[in-house]
């Protein structure tokens, strides 16, 4: 049905359910701030999103992955970790006002389509 | 589920950092015991985490770019230190040696205490981090109000 199957509706669907994963990474990286060696990872879905290939498709919305890169470069401790927990608690709290705009919008289309259903 | 999931998280983070709270006050509770059962002083002992990868069927199930960083962290061992012990002179402690000397646990209580606070921030920004996950869930649920 187009009414809930249009690419806005997926796109933002897609767009909380990579800032969920986000925020399960970040948790895992926190949750790793003490662990020997464990080196920090990061999701990145911007550059996806930005690509050449969805702009010329933005129906194809449903194919993007994000992907989980890992931070081999540096360590910021002895023991090889390098989880920077200021930046993590930082991140999170990105993803969750970026999880929460997306939930407005969200409820904001419910919204209209319950306006223009109780007005048929 | 995974709503369930994320909250595992940063829980186990919180298991993990409790545990090893329990090994430090165990230290520094045993810095003087000079007589346990392995027999010798008391030694210190060390927790070592390590990252808890999913497991072999979540990894199968799941899509590849789910499979990193999701586990969470778990204590993998408790190690026995094998600094050496203070010596200290003390003819009349009962397990003084020959030479009058009490070989004590290689405990150092203002490392433990220094432990003890890294393990508790840790706990602390671990607490943090669920109840930013919790405040995601629970925009999750009102989705369509």
């Amino acid at each position: 049905m187009q009414l809930f199957n249009n690419s806005e509706f997926k796109a933002m669907q897609k767009a909380m359910d990579m800032l969920w994963l986000k925020q399960k990474v970040i948790s895992n990286n926190i949750a790793n701030a003490e662990t020997p060696g464990y080196k920090a990872k990061s999701v990145s879905f911007k550059n996806v999103l930005s690509s050449e290939y969805y702009r010329r498709h933005p129906e194809m919305v449903d194919e993007l992955e994000p992907v989980v890169t890992v931070d081999n470069s540096t360590s910021i401790r002895v023991d090889g970790n390098n989880v920077d927990l200021d930046k993590e608690s930082l991140e999170l709290w990105r993803t969750y006002a970026q999880y929460s705009y997306l939930r407005e919008r969200m409820s904001g289309q419910f919204k209209n389509m319950r306006y223009v259903l109780n007005n048929l | 589920m995974s709503f369930l999931n994320s909250l595992n998280i940063a829980g186990s983070a919180l298991t993990a950092e409790r545990f090893r709270m329990n090994i430090i006050a165990q230290n520094i509770a045993n810095q003087n015991v000079t007589r346990t059962e392995d027999g010798g002083p008391y030694r210190r002992k060390q927790v070592v985490f390590q990252e808890r990868r999913l497991d072999f069927k979540s990894v199968l199930k799941g899509k590849q770019t789910q499979v990193s960083g999701q586990g969470g962290v778990r204590v993998s061992e408790v190690v026995e230190s094998d600094e050496p012990f203070r010596m200290t002179y003390d003819p009349t402690h009962p397990d003084a040696n020959e030479d009058g000397y009490v070989l004590l646990p290689n405990v150092d209580t203002s490392e433990e205490m220094v432990d003890f606070m890294a393990a508790s921030r840790a706990y602390e920004a671990n607490i943090t981090a669920l109840n930013i996950v919790k405040a995601m869930a629970m925009q999750a649920l009102e989705i369509g109000k």
